[in-house]
């Protein structure tokens, strides 16, 4: 168990050292997310509560898929397979989601500024709203980054990630869009922690199932 | 006036000519382009009276002549897979 | 005979369920009545058109205005005009003993031929300012006068009529595709533990098939939706979370054809099979409950069972999941075996 954890945050240091060394790829992202936002603010100018969701959950979409289809990116697994296989299948597993999870919430902490800056800030609840965000972003994260390692065996892997992964982001979308329009108070809803709940457990299938499966995917 | 005429027929000709070489995907692409064509007048369409009409019975019996036909649909298309394998085989040997 | 006598139960079956669910009639019901609203203390006249009724051939039609068992008025005249239609003139009292001003009526016909006819909150009764005084009292209701008549035949609900026969095809195409589903994942699953690649051609083969039913539930509920609801496709929860899992598996297909590479090809197929599984079992049987919806089951409407899917439906729905859960079977096998003369094919 220590080796594990020991060798997790092995791993996860690579990645960020990795990642910093080369900031291409998650400046793009950033900038992806603005130049959305600043699309739909061009198109729409004012939008109402619900709009402001949608819109904030799609590009969010986006660019979770955008930003995690490299993770397991083919050319790159390949440069460095020997360093891979120093470490179990569910270290690597583990810190690949740990590494997305920390961008993911960087990318939805900036949407949200963006969004309020253009379209005015509709946030009533803010512990409500950050907690739904926080439940969403686990579970599309834990669906994109399984997604991504089915792509990997894959032969093209253009536009499978984004019809394999869209459609199955769904349960965890709608959930979470539902307690943020709680959270905007566009919806009056009592049994609010009930939706936590299934999101909460929702987020823990898609981990739990994805864990369970990824070895069969990382044995060459 | 006379020389359009005897163009379109030799168009006419060609085209049946074409028609008559591959006839089964042609038929099928023809269907379903029309099909898609056709449906936002299908959706549209007001005179489902005949449907309605003796407590809607005749909207059953469409639903089971969708579950017949898409079934059936698949097994044609399984029963031309096979029909290729078996040609393929019969030219090899 | 060993190996195909489930072929032949899956024919007879299905016929079965074709000639009992076509030809069993409805129950007769209460078509409309051209009266919805009454005055207390007036006489009321309610045309009714019946369904599958024999007004005109019962000698003994009763009709009865019903507010709770204990507050019953029954017509003073019925006018017969014909097997279809009738008039029925109430005297009603000048109260409604409630202490309320307004409510809803339940209007019950009963005849010794069709038994009862049932129109559930068919007429408002009002009390104006000016009611006139009436000597007229609400009485007690007796169900053991009333005729019954106990024949194999199935519920009548307004709006859906004769559709209600749908339940054998659309309701049970849905569940043959999840029976054929879970078929798959246990292939899926199995050949993760042993990696004989026959079992994962047998998973593909069950998912291409499930496929085929999952678009003729949704053709088959678009076609049912435009007569009860109005629109092919409406945006309720139910019908888009079966769409999205018919994308669900369309991409599983993408997916297999992507990869060259057979064991890999096995491997990742069955992963993503077993995960698209586990994700799809919240998409169709959570999120509906959750939101309102116009299936049965879902946001507050009876579950599958009270009026929707009553004793004599239930006859002819489990023969109908069986039989078609069976052709399901049986067309994936072919398709499995002919998927396996190709890949020996390739081998040579």
């Amino acid at each position: 168990m220590g080796v594990a954890i020991r060798q997790f945050w092995q791993l996860v240091r690579k990645e960020f050292a990795l990642e910093f060394r080369n900031r291409v790829s998650l400046g793009a992202v950033l900038l992806f997310v603005v130049c959305a936002a600043y699309i739909c603010y061009k198109v729409f100018i004012t939008i109402n509560g619900l709009a402001w969701i949608s819109l904030f959950w799609i590009i969010l979409l986006f660019a979770a898929i955008n930003l995690i289809q490299r993770t397991f990116n083919a050319s790159y697994m390949k440069r460095r397979w020997n360093y891979y296989t120093l470490y179990d299948s569910t270290v690597v597993y583990l810190s690949k989601y740990a590494y997305n999870l920390f961008f993911m919430g960087l990318v939805s902490v900036l949407l949200m500024g963006v969004m309020s800056l253009f379209f005015g800030n509709m946030i009533k609840d803010y512990p409500m709203f950050l907690i739904g965000l926080s439940l969403g972003i686990l579970g599309m994260t834990g669906v994109m980054t399984f997604i991504s390692a089915v792509v990997m065996r894959a032969d093209s892997n253009g536009l499978l990630m984004s019809i394999l992964a869209m459609p199955l982001c769904l349960p965890v979308l709608l959930l979470s869009m539902k307690v943020h329009a709680v959270s905007l108070r566009l919806i009056q809803d009592t049994a609010v922690t009930g939706d936590y709940l299934l999101l909460g457990g929702v987020d823990l299938l898609i981990f739990g199932i994805g864990l369970l499966l990824f070895p069969n995917l990382w044995k060459a | 006036m006379k020389l359009k005429n005897e163009q379109k027929k030799v168009d006419l000709h060609l085209l049946n000519n074409n028609w008559s070489t591959q006839p089964k995907l042609m038929n099928v692409k023809f269907i379903l382009t029309s099909f898609l064509i056709s449906l936002p007048w299908l959706v549209k369409a007001e005179s489902l009276d005949f449907l309605r009409s003796t407590g809607k019975i005749y909207s059953v019996v469409v639903v089971i002549l969708i579950l017949f036909i898409l079934i059936s649909a698949y097994l044609i298309r399984l029963d031309r897979k096979i029909r290729t394998l078996e040609e393929k085989n019969n030219n090899e040997s | 005979m060993k190996y195909w006598w489930w072929k032949i139960a899956a024919i007879v079956i299905f016929c079965y369920v074709l000639l009992a669910g076509m030809l069993t009639p409805l129950k007769p019901g209460i078509q409309s009545i051209d009266n919805t609203k009454g005055i207390l203390g007036e006489e009321l006249v309610v045309g009714v058109t019946g369904y599958n009724s024999y007004f005109g051939s019962a000698l003994q039609n009763r009709a009865f205005l019903k507010l709770s068992d204990d507050k019953v008025i029954e017509t003073h005249q019925i006018t017969e005009r014909g097997d279809y239609k009738a008039d029925l003139r109430f005297n009603l009292p000048d109260h409604l003993s409630t202490g309320k001003d307004v409510e809803r009526a339940t209007l019950i016909i009963n005849n010794e031929v069709d038994g009862s006819l049932i129109l559930p909150n068919a007429i408002l009764l009002k009390k104006e300012d000016n009611t006139k005084p009436s000597d007229k009292q609400w009485g007690q209701f007796n169900v053991n006068e009333l005729f019954k008549a106990d024949r194999f035949r199935f519920p009548y609900r307004n709006q859906l009529n004769e559709t209600i026969r749908n339940t054998f095809f659309h309701v049970a195409i849905w569940f043959a595709m999840f029976i054929l589903l879970i078929t798959a994942l246990v292939y899926s699953i199995r050949y993760l533990i042993t990696k004989d690649l026959l079992l994962d051609t047998k998973a593909a083969a069950f998912t291409s098939v499930a496929i085929v039913y999952g678009l003729i539930g949704l053709a088959t509920g678009a076609v049912w939706a435009k007569f009860t609801w109005g629109a092919f496709w409406t945006a309720d929860v139910k019908l888009n979370m079966a769409a999205i899992s018919v994308l669900i598996y369309m991409a599983y297909w993408l997916l297999r054809s992507s990869i060259a590479d057979v064991d890999a090809r096995g491997r990742v197929s069955a992963a993503y099979n077993i995960f698209a599984f586990v994700i799809m079992i919240p998409l169709i049987f959570i999120i509906p409950r959750l939101t309102d919806s116009l299936h049965p089951g879902n946001g507050g409407n009876p579950a599958l069972g009270g009026e929707d899917l009553d004793n004599t439906l239930r006859m002819i729905f489990y023969p109908s999941i069986i039989a078609l859960s069976l052709l399901g079977v049986w067309m994936s096998n072919l398709t499995y075996r002919y998927q396996i003369l190709v890949d020996n094919e390739i081998e040579e």
